[in-house]
């Protein structure tokens, strides 16, 4: 992702967008790893991350992420409406908090840097970290190992698109 | 203090009432979480007794402290734009999304926006792309402040004819929907915040579609 003295400003919403996406992604995959651990995964932190984002890519938001993202990103003016209600949620949850987000964007580096730290990972923390009475259910529990797991199984076979896909395979 | 609330909400017996909670604004800064919250869900039970089928707090009236936005404040959470809530957005601005034709069976209203007061607030950034900000947000504060005085207060038209199909709750607002440019902000219409699961249907008369254009935050 390019940062910094994004001042045209298709191009600054774009990277605004970008950003967006990747904080959304990454909440996700902060919400299993707060879940994995409450369940009892044990072990080393980088695994329990990895298995958190192998099972977003390919069983939970990464491919709607991903989707979003390529339509955003090959439009003329980087500004696609979306219709489909699921892509409509997707695109709220990727501009809430996107007037700091372009801010960042367009003031450069350490702008950009400052707000990682002081905005981006703490709020992903924060998010990503809420677990809800419904997923401490037994059988909510029992779903989300399952998925887990075959999110991990699949990983070997997972053949990554050009852009959100390839940058996530890359994460690990 | 709860009672005294309540007191006030029962005489508000509109068919289609407006909750403006004017005893928060007086009263928040000396009540706890949860009297606020008691005060809050006593806004909901009479005046839906009364026939009121939603509830709204006016964001121009209802001023909340910052410290409000916190996690207990569950009904209000929608804090520091990291949003772990859903919510829904409806535009009510009766010239938008309608039909000359139907514009007459159309019941309206019109609400007065100050910028510098409203809790929240829609930025449409580019078109099609919106951002719920809280007033706490300090470019949405930069913003208002870049905003001329005289354009900082607003009346707009909206719709009058939007209920929820689960209608047990308070955590509805009518929120200002704001321009970006040039960095100042232009107030342009109307919009339901809708937060939380409840859905926001129009009612028979309304024709057109209400075109929720925001739905669901983590």
């Amino acid at each position: 992702m390019q940062t910094g003295e994004a001042r045209d400003p298709f191009k600054s919403h774009r990277e605004a967008l970008l950003l967006g996406a990747v904080r959304v992604f990454c909440t996700y995959v902060q919400h299993d790893v707060s879940r994995m651990l409450r369940i009892g995964f044990e072990g080393d932190p980088e695994i329990i991350f990895r298995a958190a984002v192998k099972h977003q890519m390919l069983r939970g938001q990464g491919r709607h992420i991903a989707s979003v993202v390529s339509k955003i990103i090959e439009h003329e003016t980087h500004t696609p409406v979306f219709c489909d209600e699921a892509e409509k949620a997707l695109v709220a949850c990727i501009m809430n908090g996107y007037s700091e987000a372009k801010s960042a964007v367009e003031n450069g580096p350490e702008a950009y840097e400052n707000y990682k730290n002081s905005c981006m990972i703490p709020g992903i923390m924060s998010s990503g970290s809420t677990i809800f009475p419904s997923e401490d259910v037994a059988d909510n529990v029992d779903t989300f190992i399952n998925s887990v797991r075959k999110g991990i199984d699949a990983w070997p076979a997972f053949e990554p698109k050009p852009g959100f896909e390839t940058i996530v395979h890359r994460m690990v | 203090m709860v009672e005294e609330a309540k007191k006030l909400l029962n005489k508000m017996h509109a068919t289609r009432a407006i909750a403006t909670v004017s005893y928060l604004r007086s009263n928040a800064k000396t009540m706890d979480i949860g009297q606020i919250q008691a005060v809050l869900q006593a806004a909901s039970g009479p005046l839906r007794r009364g026939g009121a089928t939603s509830v709204f707090l006016d964001a121009a009236k209802v001023c909340l402290d910052q410290d409000m936005f916190d996690e207990e404040a569950s009904v209000l959470s929608l804090s520091g734009g990291h949003s772990v809530l859903p919510y829904q957005c409806i535009l009510l601005n009766p010239n938008a999304f309608f039909q000359e034709r139907d514009k007459q069976h159309l019941k309206t209203n019109t609400v007065v926006f100050n910028l510098c007061e409203c809790d929240f607030a829609i930025i449409q950034h580019m078109p099609n792309y919106f951002e719920v900000v809280t007033r706490i947000d300090p470019i949405f504060q930069a913003l208002t402040h870049n905003t001329p005085e005289e354009e900082r207060v607003v009346k707009v038209q909206c719709i009058d004819n939007i209920s929820f199909v689960h209608d047990d709750s308070y955590d509805s607002i009518i929120v200002p929907l704001v321009a970006h440019h040039d960095n100042k902000l232009r107030v342009v219409a109307s919009a339901l915040l809708v937060v939380e699961s409840m859905t926001a249907v129009k009612d028979d008369c309304i024709f057109g579609d209400s075109m929720p254009f925001a739905c669901r935050a983590i």
